[in-house]
């Protein structure tokens, strides 16, 4: 089997980049926005997920200028091969711990729902194991995958949320525009953050056979996943209203212990929630942790990407292992966010754009 | 069509030595007795012809495998009665005699001449008749092939109440006509070859040229090719030594016992193959959609066809998911039922004096032991395992509490449920990545459910059946719509007017417009005007 012919369609691109983003984010969103800025969460949602859609474009309109080439190759070929390496080594250290993160959250949920006795240690290692096997897998199959979870998430969610859309009550959104424009400023990186994951483009766009249309599909994630928050945040502080909301440490997860199947013999129908979220918790991580074995193994000039899974798998673990407790948790990746997460996902895109044109307006200068 | 051709030029086999037949009639028939020494259901006829009685003969065939009457009444009637009533006339033609007994004296159908010992004993030990003339460097083998077989009957797999009731039987022939009679189109191809170095098995190969990928042929054709192996006793050994993943549990190729299944997959694009000595044969590539469908599906009307469709999809989830969710329901995660529920659960299960696990493990493991001994017991005891296992064993097991009677609701719903798959190895595969489950869900509760799931998905996205993604449909790298007409439900025939697309062949269309030109009787039942 030669993996690295392996191709992928955009429409599979999009598929993985909509269940990536989809991750540890969603749970908390609408508690952390309602913090913020109160009623006008929204607002922020939205403004977030335009500059997402910005940045997106900027990203496919990048890897089209560099077909088949990976962001090493493209780095490399911007600004040379030593600051190219230290960039993918950099981006492969990001992934790992955006893995670790993922990996602690979902341990912790788990954790907190399902298995209270289970150490979280072995919650975490089954995972990352259970993710080690697809990122082993190659690009193929995690694309399929996607395919595969991507209908199952959208299609549970919204059957979830169908029974709670009487119970809301829109007046707890008013009135708009009450918080200061300053403040509303100030909280967009959360509404941006909450789309991590976007920057996957650059690395899995090497796969990508028809390149045009990355664009368009990148905005369809976009898209989507912007209605997918949209509606979870207008479901949960419809029902809870702004205090109830800033008071629950989970409150996408206690929306649903609301809901009240009509005739079901099941109770507890969150409990369902966080396992079709655990799958959408499980692509982000296989997506990071394939990125980051593709990154090193491209970094140290191998052609086998499969060979550097386990080997990242100690570190993703331990990283997970840092923070004692969730609060702390939430602190690094507070800190991950506000300090790594610009740099990979909005300064080196748009510096490797302008450098891109740069070059190329240079290189046509003396070529002509 | 040159492809065609190219790929199934014949390749002579270099490998093997040629021994050519000689002039000398002594000489070529010591050879083949020394070859064939000891195989004492050979049999030589020898006898002389012509006038004179100077030109000697012989006829070599194994017992039993040929039908002796055509033997006496066409082939050696004929020939020794050239002797008798031909005249000198005939003998003026001396040098064409050969050509004479070859064209005009044997009333057999089928006839060919080979000049190489090794094919000739190769014919007489598949059941042809080799006849050797003296002074002429050619053989002559007459297809005789007449050895006692079954008949078609009923498939004892894939049952269907409405649909065609004829099987596969053991004799490749009659299995490539009962296909050729539902293909009546000079495009549908049946190319023949062996396998096996002492087997010798007769593999038929078929396609339709113009709705086949080529690509996919191709990939069958080389494999088959680099099979090395002394013997193909079943269709399973072929399809061990050529599906893509031998470490999966789940069967890449379909097999079956139905000629109008093998039909049905050769008007969709895909590849036959059907083996000699076993009425099983092999129909790739396979995905999971294809080895869930029932040719009754089709039978029925798309109402009836689609709900028993669902109801399949269901009765999957059943036997995979029942047990390892009753376990982690029971011992982990107790708050997912209602209190009423819960209650009874837990009072049902207080006498019983193993956890969850141990009691389900214990009665799953004894319904696969009653399966299998139900399978190997003669016909008519096996009426009274079903009595003994089910009720006997059940019942008690209840009384003495053994085990919960909710565990052996379980047991016996994803029993069934199990079988409601049309083809043996998939149900197979669930039945065992249930067990899988079951200590995953021991373990770990529902999140060990949900990360086997995870690892049986894995698994299934990495599997290709001969390049075909295992999971077509759900998985196409272009988002199509189209084969879900064929997948949890099954829309009427009408609609479905391209092949499938997750084989990628040439030719797509299935159902050409609806002929206009026959005016049915009482309006417009069909829709268009």
């Amino acid at each position: 089997m030669e993996r690295n012919n392996d191709q992928i369609s955009s429409v599979q691109l999009g598929m993985i980049l909509s269940v990536t983003i989809i991750g540890v984010g969603i749970l908390t969103l609408p508690r952390v926005l309602t913090e913020a800025v109160g009623p006008d969460g929204w607002i922020v949602l939205l403004i977030g997920g335009f500059m997402t859609l910005v940045i997106g474009i900027l990203m496919a309109k990048l890897v089209k200028k560099f077909p088949q080439k990976s962001i090493e190759q493209i780095s490399s070929s911007l600004i040379g091969k030593f600051l190219g390496k230290i960039i993918s080594i950099g981006f492969c250290i990001y992934l790992i711990i955006l893995a670790a993160i993922e990996t602690r959250i979902c341990g912790e949920i788990v954790k907190a729902y399902l298995l209270l006795h289970t150490p979280i240690e072995i919650l975490m290692i089954t995972l990352l194991f259970t993710a080690s096997y697809l990122a082993r897998s190659g690009i193929e199959p995690i694309a399929r995958m996607a395919q595969i979870i991507f209908p199952m998430v959208i299609v549970i969610a919204i059957g979830m949320i169908l029974p709670v859309i009487p119970e809301i009550d829109l007046s707890n959104f008013l009135p708009v525009f009450k918080t200061p424009l300053v403040k509303i400023l100030k909280a967009i990186p959360i509404g941006f953050f909450s789309f991590i994951g976007i920057e996957l483009i650059l690395i899995f766009s090497q796969f990508v056979i028809d390149k045009k249309n990355i664009k368009k599909h990148a905005c369809l994630t976009v898209g989507m996943v912007l209605a997918i928050y949209m509606c979870i945040l207008i479901v949960t502080v419809g029902r809870f209203g702004i205090i109830e909301t800033t008071h629950t440490i989970w409150p996408s997860l206690e929306i649903f212990k609301t809901v009240d199947l009509p005739g079901a013999f099941i109770e507890n129908i969150e409990i369902f929630i966080i396992a079709i979220w655990i799958f959408s918790v499980f692509m982000t991580l296989a997506g990071a942790y394939f990125g980051a074995s593709l990154l090193l193994s491209g970094a140290l000039g191998s052609k086998e990407q499969n060979y550097f899974v386990l080997p990242i798998l100690p570190l993703i673990y331990y990283l997970a292992l840092i923070p004692d407790n969730i609060a702390q948790a939430g602190d690094y990746m507070d800190k991950f966010s506000n300090y790594l997460v610009p740099v990979y996902v909005i300064l080196l895109p748009i510096l490797f754009l302008i450098i891109s044109v740069l070059k190329k307006s240079k290189g046509g200068k003396t070529g002509a | 069509m040159g492809f065609f051709e190219d790929l199934f030029a014949d390749k002579k086999e270099d490998e093997r030595i040629k021994m050519p037949v000689k002039k000398d009639y002594q000489e070529n028939l010591d050879k083949i007795k020394e070859i064939l020494g000891s195989c004492d259901d050979v049999i030589y006829r020898e006898f002389n012809m012509a006038k004179e009685q100077k030109l000697k003969c012989v006829a070599i065939y194994a017992e039993g495998l040929i039908d002796t009457n055509l033997l006496n009444d066409y082939v050696l009637r004929n020939i020794m009665g050239l002797s008798l009533d031909t005249d000198i006339e005939f003998r003026s033609v001396k040098q064409k005699i050969y050509e004479a007994v070859k064209d005009g004296v044997i009333a057999v159908s089928d006839i060919k001449e080979v000049d190489d010992i090794n094919a000739g004993i190769d014919s007489i030990l598949s059941g042809d008749t080799v006849l050797i003339l003296d002074k002429w460097d050619k053989i002559l083998v007459i297809a005789s092939k007449g050895w006692p077989m079954r008949g078609v009957s009923e498939p004892s797999t894939e049952t269907v109440i409405r649909g065609p009731s004829d099987g596969f039987t053991e004799t490749l022939r009659i299995n490539t006509a009962l296909v050729r009679r539902r293909i009546r189109d000079p495009k549908f191809k049946i190319k023949q070859m062996q396998l096996g170095q002492r087997s010798k098995t007769d593999i038929a190969i078929m396609y339709i040229e113009e709705t086949v990928n080529k690509s996919i042929l191709k990939m069958v054709k080389e494999r088959l090719d680099k099979i090395n192996i002394d013997a193909i006793l079943e269709s399973g050994y072929v399809e061990q030594l050529i599906e893509d993943d031998w470490r999966s549990p789940f069967p890449q190729i379909q097999h079956t016992q139905r000629p109008d299944v093998v039909a049905a997959g050769l008007y969709e694009g895909r590849i036959a193959l059907i083996i000699d000595n076993t009425p099983f044969s092999l129909l790739v590539p396979a995905t999971i959609v294809t080895l869930l469908q029932s040719p009754e599906d089709y039978n029925e009307r798309f109402f009836i066809g689609s709900a028993i469709r669902i109801l399949r999809f269901l009765s999957i989830v059943i036997a995979l998911l029942l047990p390892s969710f009753y376990i982690a329901v029971t011992s982990y995660h107790p708050g997912m039922l209602p209190t009423d529920l819960a209650l009874y659960v837990a009072g049902s299960r207080m006498n019983v004096p193993f956890p969850a696990f141990i009691e389900a493990f214990i009665m799953e493991a004894a319904f696969e032991v009653l399966r299998e001994a139900g399978v190997r017991l003669p016909g008519a005891i096996g009426g009274t395992i079903g009595i003994v296992g089910g009720l006997v064993l059940g019942q008690a097991a209840v009384q003495a509490g053994i085990v919960s009677p909710l565990m052996v609701i379980v047991v016996a719903l994803t029993a069934i449920a199990a079988y409601t798959t049309p083809n043996y190895s998939i149900a197979i595969s669930f039945r065992l990545l249930r067990f899988v489950l079951m200590i995953f869900s021991g373990v770990l509760g529902l999140y060990g459910i949900i990360l086997g799931l995870i690892l049986i998905f894995t698994h299934l996205c990495n599997l290709k059946s001969f390049g075909v993604p295992y999971l077509s449909p759900f998985v196409a790298s272009e988002m199509t719509m189209k084969d879900f007409k064929d997948v949890f439900v099954r829309v009427p025939l009408r609609m479905m007017k391209k092949r499938p697309e997750f084989l990628h062949r040439s030719d797509s269309d299935r159902l050409g417009k609806m002929r206009q030109d026959i005016k049915i009787e009482g309006g417009d039942s069909n829709g268009e005007e």
